[in-house]
């Protein structure tokens, strides 16, 4: 080890946020998906590459300014420090 | 629609203190209010830099992937077919679907481990760390791309 930071070994991610996960789903099994853009991400992609993350965001930080309000709270746990 | 009509929606979203909130024209209502402990979700808009957008995006899940180009082509062909190309099929496709945001994270390749020097403890581990097996990282002299001269 060198002492630097191990770099995920992709050459791109995409990303994008929707309302809720039925649309994620949605997506994976529209025809357009299917019929079109699937068949586009082979001209570019390796298919057997292909990772995926879920989550939700919390913003800290958002234009240059600290995020007082946020849209989902997480509860509080007891915690040293 | 022609503008007339749409004009005749502003004295009413006005009125409202929200023009283009949720419900209101020119901004999709998708996003459910009812997730999590949320408040002041009044006034939220998805083309405004208000905090409440931020909120809207919290309330929204995020989903990210990760891959590699197709083996054969070069970092300058994935990267120029994936914002020129592809993204012209996927932006309607992701606006239909209800997509709030998508975003493309191009070009690791063109950002060499050295050019984050917070996170190096050994000032020239580029040249010897990082088995990249699908790329060839720049030297460390070159450091951020800037923009063309």
């Amino acid at each position: 080890m060198d002492g630097g930071l191990p770099i995920l070994e992709f050459d791109g991610a995409a990303e994008f946020w929707v309302p809720n996960l039925e649309t994620f789903a949605a997506m994976g099994s529209d025809p357009e998906y299917v019929n079109v853009i699937q068949p586009d991400e082979a001209n570019f992609i390796d298919a057997e590459s292909m990772r995926l993350i879920v989550g939700v965001d919390y913003i800290v930080v958002e234009n240059q300014n600290a995020v007082m309000e946020h849209g989902r709270t997480f509860p509080r746990t007891n915690y040293n420090g | 629609m022609k503008l007339s009509s749409l004009l005749a929606f502003l004295p009413m979203a006005l009125a409202n203190g929200f023009p283009g909130g949720p419900g209101g024209p020119g901004c999709p209502s998708r996003i459910p209010n009812s997730v999590g402990n949320a408040t002041g979700a009044e006034g939220c808009c998805c083309l405004t830099f208000k905090a409440s957008c931020t909120m809207n995006l919290e309330r929204a899940f995020h989903v990210k992937l990760f891959y590699n180009r197709k083996k054969g082509i070069a970092p300058e062909e994935f990267n120029d077919y994936w914002a020129n190309k592809h993204s012209a099929l996927a932006t309607n496709f992701h606006l239909r679907m209800g997509a709030i945001r998508y975003s493309q994270v191009c070009c690791p390749e063109s950002f060499p481990r050295c050019a984050f020097p917070r996170f190096n403890r050994v000032a020239n581990s580029c040249t010897t760390a990082v088995p990249l097996h699908t790329r060839t990282p720049r030297s460390c002299s070159g450091g951020w791309r800037t923009a063309d001269p």
